[in-house]
């Protein structure tokens, strides 16, 4: 009785086992597609990791991880006392959060009126010139726009001053009051044609019967906009304002590390840039554990950020952005 | 009658506005190859908004002067194609897999390239890793370190979420293996969203100077951007070098002009590409990042 | 900044700044000396050091020479960010010194990097690798940072201490023994590093912040070089009134701060105790202080003074923005009246660039004082100091250890010297009528002095530790240092070498860890807090933003920072300044 059970079982678990090995050989491609890129996160992200100990250390490169003093959260204590660190993360809220309130609507804006451009290569020819200022660097474009908001000869200042707008030309670049309305519209300008290429992607997939109906009943442009073509990429507008607001902890290291100055550091300095000028201007070796610190935090926030947001996604659309 | 003459104000509006846009997004561009095609003395005196003055090829013979440009020109073509396509293959195929929801690990390979957008060690552990890897001071540091982007894979696997199922099925019926049916069906199939991360991976490889100055200390494996804000870094030290430069007795040149050319010689070939590979591109990111 | 600058170039030049001036400086046409400069053909008395000859090297009189033998091939390493190199096809100077050292192959290995910062964020990458991948011979930096990651490697074994190779090289020794109490470790009192290039009164012409105005401009406003702070203010409201530019345009009377935050704020404090919040001094009570927070009053009449400037339009509005490319545009145009620069690298581009278009326009040097806290200019100091530092990979074999030291003894040799300095007799140099030494004309019209094309042949690449003496031996005398506005810059400082060290401790002190701790970020902070009085709408901000400092600092532990460096004062060993 016992054996013949025993067998039976033993015999099921063979079953299953051939089953399971039968299952991983049927998906052998699947495993070897996968692995190269297990091991490369593994090696490149995964392992690096261990970088996260210097937020607890006192540390030092020559030591090593396994040399340097264990100190707690003091690291943590200590940003949260420096002037920096709280300046930083009230900067990188508030522009990306602006970035959010304002890029998110004019993005939406700009794939409309590009939209509703119906002459096909005249629409082309904009499209492709929008994406432009996509494919170059902050470097570059943060030289370009100090260069045209300059007071000293600088295009923007000469012709308001021509106009009779302004008396004399405005530093704006120097202003704590002009100096973010002034990320904000070169963020937008930078990235707002390739931004809406999704909404017109979205745009584009409305049936345009919808249309026709309702210029048959007399509709006037606007109004077919509100009516047919914002409820039409509702969906695409709910899912990217997630996402985005994922990203509230990054303000956008590249530009603001281009375009800040002294002057506006007060308003201009986030917590990306603080991290890097941590890391390379250190009295001895304690920025880089305050930096790596600085960087610790960011992630867990950014991390509980995402998963909240992916939670409200699935919440919307049934699925998740993972 | 009324509302026909009100859309035509409306179109003419639209019009002028895309036309102020348009001009915004390329000005800049057209100064800075003024700037770069000017004398550099005359440029000095302000006043070049739309095209050069004196014109001149002096800023851009003296960055092809240098007696290293052309190396590093190979380097970065060599460096981007390899880089791009060994990224576009292996990304596709990992993206493959993530669409199969029949496949075990397919959550828990969702969170292992989630995880690292979010956190990573920082620099030195990096250095130290890839010191560890042998992956210093070689060719393969450009490469090996960036086969995979984890946003290029999500950006994949959607595109590749859409694609009619019933092509795969059949192809299953048919005795494919996975191996062909992601080689003969998917792959190319999902040409735009791989041309879209091969232009990503691509600018990515061109403009970058980090890796260079970071984990390479033979000049020889330098590449163009590494090279090129070398020669005019904006830091003190080397205006230096170019302020010696305009001291040989005649100034033809100044750090400034010498600048612009350099963005000019750094971005044009981007520039020169990409409307070709713009309706892949649109189409692929329309694609990738749409559901339904 | 500006020592982290002279030393990114000095590193890679591995020279002085003899080289250094002659490539920025003075190198337009007329030049007939070539890129020589600050070795004054007045100071040769104090020759009685190295004037050794060839055969004079370490293996006669060093007994240790019979153990260390040496190897045939030899690879030194240096960092540059930003200048030219030897080229290998033109190189003149390594293979003579290859041969004449019985080399088979010495190799000059030259690490581009971006920026002196990413030099140090290179060493404290190989540091963090275990010092795996650090060159067996390097050339770094003189700066806290570099000294600190050097004395931490050296301590874990890393590095070789060099005091016993000292010993056995005598010369190499002498050359560089008043510095080595400021290059021993503190901790266990060994030498990780010796000095490559350094301070040296007699060689080096004043290197101060200096400020440079139009000549040409004060003649056309009737008024003779300002001499206190209020002086210079009314001679910038003059150049604001009266002077426009070449095309008619108004002028930037004043161009301060910019990217590397040149100023004088120093000025409204006593010599010597203000430079920001790196810069220490010992107050009356022997306790170390910091200015910016033991005298508010002081710090706020400076800001007050920069204030005034800026809100009546006479410094540059962009001040706190531009970039260096950005004010040397400017200064090339003839648009500013006055701006700051070591005299090496800024006014006579200007100058010789401006000429082309206006023959009479000239920067000169000038020295003000604030008649508030100073009866007169101060006496130019200088601070006895390494710009770059040599290490040793430790556990090298001895021979290696050995022959590099016998580059080191070589290159400090007349022989060795002149060779490095200038190349080959005949070839590039030769001597003149009063047996000093000039470029041949061929050399000469090859290379119009400028540095970087002579640097492609090698020339003042190579002469890895200085031999002054040697230098200031059979040195000519500049075009240079007989431009018009030289003479006149000269004159107006009262003297053109410095005229004593720096004699307080605490300018001596290296960061300890409290300080180390305390400081993180607060020289970033200190530049804003410049930024936003400079550009303050009233008088009570400035106050207000200075009390706040004051107050911030203490609370972020001055205090313990003052026992720290009270204490580490007392070990500073300052005999080698007499």
């Amino acid at each position: 009785m016992t054996t013949l059970a025993g067998s039976q079982a033993k015999s099921k678990r063979q079953q299953l086992a051939g089953k399971i090995l039968h299952k991983i050989w049927d998906q052998r491609w699947l495993y070897v597609f996968t692995i190269p890129g297990i091991i490369f996160f593994l090696l490149f992200s995964y392992y690096p990791m261990f970088g996260i100990i210097m937020a607890f250390q006192d540390y030092n490169p020559v030591k090593g991880y396994s040399g340097s003093e264990f100190v707690g959260f003091d690291n943590f204590n200590t940003i949260f006392q420096l002037p920096d660190f709280n300046n930083a993360l009230r900067n990188t809220l508030i522009i990306s959060g602006l970035k959010l309130i304002i890029g998110f609507p004019a993005t939406i804006l700009f794939a409309l009126f590009i939209n509703e451009i119906h002459h096909t290569i005249f629409k082309r020819v904009v499209q492709t010139i929008s994406y432009l200022p996509y494919f170059i660097s902050w470097v570059i474009a943060a030289g370009l726009w100090y260069k045209m908001l300059s007071p000293d000869g600088g295009l923007i200042n000469e012709m308001l001053t021509k106009v009779g707008f302004l008396n004399e030309p405005y530093y704006f670049m120097g202003s704590t009051t002009a100096f973010v309305p002034i990320v904000l519209f070169t963020e937008l300008w930078k990235n707002i044609g390739f931004n809406a290429i999704i909404y017109l992607a979205a745009l584009s997939s409305i049936d345009p019967h919808l249309y026709e109906v309702s210029s048959i009943d007399g509709a006037s442009r606007v109004r077919q906009i509100w009516h047919i073509a914002l409820p039409g990429i509702r969906g695409t507008m709910v899912l990217l304002f997630i996402l985005s607001a994922s990203g509230l902890m990054s303000a956008g290291f590249d530009q603001l590390w281009t375009m800040g100055n002294l002057q506006v550091q007060e308003v201009g300095q986030i917590l990306d840039t603080l991290i890097l000028s941590y890391l390379r201007n250190s009295g001895g070796f304690m920025g880089l554990s305050l930096g790596a610190t600085m960087g610790v935090f960011q992630a867990t926030v950014g991390l509980i950020l995402f998963l909240v947001c992916n939670f409200v996604a699935k919440l919307f659309k049934q699925e998740s952005l993972i | 009658m009324q509302r026909s003459r009100g859309e035509k104000w409306f179109n003419v509006f639209n019009m002028l506005l895309m036309i102020a846009f348009s001009f915004l997004c390329l000005y800049p561009f057209i100064y800075i190859l003024a700037i770069s095609l000017n004398d550099a003395m005359d440029a000095q005196k302000g006043g070049i908004y739309m095209w050069p003055r004196m014109f001149t090829w002096n800023n851009y013979s003296i960055i092809f002067n240098d007696q290293n440009i052309f190396l590093a020109y190979t380097v970065t073509v060599a460096r981007v194609f390899v880089g791009v396509v060994t990224q576009v293959l292996l990304v596709a195929m990992f993206a493959y897999v993530l669409t199969k929801k029949n496949f075990p690990l397919r959550k828990f390979l969702n969170w292992w390239i989630v995880i690292p957008m979010f956190l990573s060690g920082g620099l030195i552990p990096f250095y130290i890793t890839l010191q560890q890897l042998h992956l210093l001071n070689s060719f393969w540091t450009y490469i090996i370190p960036g086969l995979y982007g984890a946003f290029n894979i999500m950006l994949v696997r959607t595109f590749m979420t859409e694609l009619p199922e019933a092509l795969e099925e059949s192809a299953k019926i048919d005795g494919a293996s996975d191996f062909r049916i992601f080689f003969s069906i998917i792959f190319p199939l999902s040409k735009p969203v791989l041309a879209t991360i091969a232009l990503f991976v691509g600018v990515g490889h061109w403009n970058d100077w980090f890796t260079g100055f970071t984990f390479i200390s033979n000049a020889d494996l330098w590449t163009a951007q590494n090279l090129l804000l070398f020669l005019i870094q904006s830091n003190e030290a080397s205006n230096l070098a170019v302020l010696s430069k305009m001291h040989n007795g005649t100034v033809t040149v100044t750090a400034e002009s010498i600048k612009m050319a350099m963005l000019i010689v750094t971005t044009a070939p981007i520039l020169c590409i990409y409307p070709f590979l713009q309706k892949y591109f649109v189409k692929g990111i329309m694609l990738g990042s749409l559901k339904g | 900044m500006r020592i982290q600058r002279k030393v990114g170039i000095l590193l890679s030049v591995a020279t002085l700044s003899l080289g250094v001036a002659g490539c920025s400086g003075g190198d337009n046409g007329n030049n007939a000396g070539g890129n020589n400069t600050a070795a004054n053909d007045t100071a040769t008395t104090n020759n009685t050091a190295t004037t050794n000859d060839t055969t004079n090297n370490a293996a006669t009189n060093a007994p240790a020479e019979e153990e260390a033998g040496t190897v045939s091939d030899l690879k030194i390493t240096a960092f540059n960010w930003g200048w030219d190199n030897p080229d290998p096809a033109k190189d003149i100077v390594l293979p003579e010194l290859t041969k004449r050292l019985g080399l088979n192959s010495l190799t000059y290995d030259v690490i581009k990097t971006g920026s002196y910062d990413d030099v140090v964020q290179k060493l404290q990458l190989w540091a963090s690798t275990g010092g795996s991948d650090w060159p067996d011979f390097v050339a770094t930096g003189a700066d806290g940072k570099t000294k600190l990651i050097l004395n931490n490697m050296g301590e874990s074994g890393k590095l070789e201490d060099l005091t016993p190779w000292l010993e056995k090289y005598p010369n190499v020794k002498k050359a560089v023994e008043k510095l080595l109490p400021f290059s021993t470790n503190p901790h266990d009192g060994k030498l990780y590093s010796i000095p490559q290039n350094f301070s040296n009164m007699q060689a080096y012409a004043i290197d101060q912040p200096t400020i440079w105005i139009r000549k040409d401009w004060l003649d056309k406003v009737n008024l003779g070089y300002p001499k206190t702070v209020d002086e210079f203010y009314n001679a910038l409201k003059a150049f604001k009134d009266q002077i426009k530019d070449v095309n008619g345009q108004p002028v930037v009377p004043y161009s301060a701060f910019g990217e590397n935050f040149r100023n004088m704020i120093n000025l409204f404090f006593p010599p010597g105790q203000n430079g920001g919040t790196g810069v220490w001094y010992t107050d009356a009570d022997g306790k170390a202080a910091r200015s910016d927070v033991t005298q508010p009053e002081n710090l706020i009449r400076a800001l007050t003074f920069y204030n005034k400037l800026y809100n009546e339009g006479l410094i540059e509005k962009e001040s706190f923005s531009l970039k260096q490319g950005q004010i040397d545009e400017k200064g090339n145009q003839g648009r500013i009246g006055a701006l700051h620069g070591a005299y090496w690298e800024m006014a006579n581009p200007y100058t010789d660039n401006m000429k082309k278009t206006d023959p009479n326009a000239q920067f000169v040097g000038i020295q003000l004082y604030d008649p508030a806290i100073a009866q007169g200019p101060s006496l130019p100091q200088f601070r006895l100091e390494a710009w770059s530092l040599w290490a040793v990979k430790a556990g090298l074999p001895k021979e290696e250890v050995n022959t590099f030291f016998k580059t080191l003894d070589y290159v400090l040799s007349e022989e060795g010297t002149i060779l490095t300095k200038y190349g080959i007799e005949g070839q590039q140099w030769e001597r003149n009528a009063d047996g000093k030494i000039v470029d041949t004309k061929a050399f000469f019209d090859e290379t119009q002095g400028d540095w970087n094309k002579r640097a492609h042949l090698g020339i003042d690449v190579y002469s890895f530790i200085p031999n002054y003496e040697a230098l200031i031996k059979n040195q000519a005398p500049s075009g240079y240092e007989m431009r018009e506005d030289m003479i006149e810059t000269w004159k107006n400082l009262g003297s053109k070498f410095p005229t004593e060290y720096i004699s307080d401790p605490q300018r001596y002190v290296d960061p300890g860890d409290v300080e180390n701790k305390m400081t993180v970020g607060q020289s970033e902070r200190y530049k804003q807090l410049v930024a936003k009085a400079v550009t303050a709408k009233t008088p009570e901000e400035i106050t207000k933003l200075v009390e706040d400092w004051g107050k911030s600092i203490r609370a972020l532990g001055y205090d313990k920072v003052v026992e720290e460096r009270t204490e580490a004062a007392k070990s500073v060993n300052l005999d080698s300044l007499k």
